[in-house]
């Protein structure tokens, strides 16, 4: 069952085009990792999803209705980045009672014990909390919320490695105690892929990849052996990266349109290896030519 | 087990593996329950879709069977296949290797055979 349904969703902000013709559809308990380089179009993609932007041309449904300011989907849906803001008023404890009021699924018993757990004091106000206690916070809203749409934008930045590591387990058990759709977005995929069902690539406002993880992984292998033995081999396919050195070739392509087993690449001296889920993004994602080196030549 | 994520074997290969490494290790007998997807999703912090993919790979080989509503369970003849199949796949693979690498080596069909016996020797 679909959650979300784009169609041909386009956005613009001046002339630069954050989003153009984007159409794709979200599985209901599902949690998946929303990747793009910076300035892709993720947080314009979330931000519609959340009904907090409008979509210039093509539609957007969430629970089968426009988010659009719309309270039937903001009751079931919450959205958390780093501008998530309080009154200055309220302790972080009387924020939590207001979560409770709106959110029928609210866990508050949960929030208090993961709080108490990152050390962080319930007496406070939201602005005094350092960097990475605010985000831990926002997090926790976010988790104990319990909504059917979660959606965590860059939940970890400006933690420490421990507590990140720490919170993406509490994310996994929460969604295995209360199943729910989590679109994530994160800049260090290494450290979420194993939670990840879903990944949902992004480049320059465009959807490029929407995948199983392992298929995503799979569709590009890297090829390293004698340049000679190569040659041929490489015209055929798709290449996405090649580096020469001393007649020794390296490089990355379709393993979808190579057609050649394992085993006679092996007696080639040809070696095949599989590349991690955020080398295949990185690869998926660059420039065709671009290269850091060139600056320096 | 732990898992390897910037290792280059998929997750769900690396569960399945450790599966069977159970039952080799008559951790898991035959008959006996394995674990859902959802307690090796608790076990190795990984998505209970990429757990169930691990089990779905036992599933198809007929090391595991299903009981409706009660889950998976250990296939009778699980263990003597997964040592067949171990026998059968990962040896030929070694011994291609060997051959390959004693080949660009330059060691001859002879020399190379006199090296296996004597390493069987030493481990006797």
């Amino acid at each position: 069952m679909n959650i979300i349904q784009c169609e041909e969703l386009s956005k613009s902000f001046g002339r630069r085009h954050a989003l153009q013709r984007v159409t794709c559809a979200i599985d209901a308990e599902k949690i998946i990792g929303i990747i793009g380089r910076n300035g892709a179009g993720k947080s314009t993609l979330l931000n519609i999803f959340a009904g907090y932007l409008k979509p210039m041309t093509g539609s957007c449904k969430v629970f089968n209705e426009n988010p659009f300011n719309n309270i039937q989907t903001a009751a079931n849906m919450i959205f958390i980045d780093d501008r998530l803001s309080f009154s200055d008023y309220l302790s972080l404890e009387d924020i939590l009672k207001m979560g409770a009021d709106f959110y029928p699924n609210w866990q508050n018993e949960l929030a208090y014990r993961m709080l108490d757990y990152a050390g962080i004091d319930l007496t406070a106000k939201h602005q005094q909390l350092s960097k990475g206690q605010l985000a831990t916070f926002n997090l926790v809203y976010g988790l104990v919320s319990r909504c059917s749409l979660t959606i965590l934008d860059e939940p970890m930045n400006g933690m420490d490695e421990a507590i990140r590591t720490d919170f993406y387990r509490a994310i996994l058990k929460e969604y295995l105690a209360f199943p729910r759709t989590f679109l994530i977005t994160s800049h260090h995929l290494q450290e979420m892929e194993s939670i990840l069902e879903e990944i949902l690539l992004i480049d320059e406002g465009s959807v490029i990849a929407h995948a199983p993880l392992d298929e995503f992984k799979e569709q590009l292998i890297s090829l390293h052996g004698p340049s000679d033995e190569l040659a041929d081999l490489l015209s055929e396919t798709e290449v996405y990266a090649q580096k020469i050195v001393a007649g020794v070739t390296s490089a990355v392509v379709d393993a979808s349109k190579l057609f050649i087993s394992e085993e006679i690449l092996r007696t080639k001296g040809i070696k095949v290896s599989a590349l991690t889920a955020s080398e295949v993004c990185m690869y998926l994602t660059n420039k065709k030519g671009r290269d850091i080196d060139a600056i320096f030549d | 087990m732990h898992v390897h994520l910037d290792g280059t074997t998929p997750i769900y290969m690396q569960i399945a593996e450790w599966l069977q490494h159970e039952i080799i290790a008559d951790r898991l007998q035959a008959d006996q329950k394995v674990y859902s997807q959802y307690q090796l999703a608790e076990l190795f912090n990984i998505n209970p879709a990429t757990a169930g993919k691990g089990l779905t790979i036992l599933l198809e080989e007929q090391l595991l069977y299903k009981k409706r509503g009660l889950g998976m369970f250990v296939t009778m003849d699980a263990k003597e296949r997964i040592l067949l199949k171990r026998r059968n796949e990962i040896l030929t693979k070694m011994a291609q290797e060997i051959v390959l690498e004693a080949k660009r080596l330059l060691v001859s069909d002879e020399e190379l055979l006199v090296l296996i016996r004597k390493t069987q020797e030493g481990l006797e």
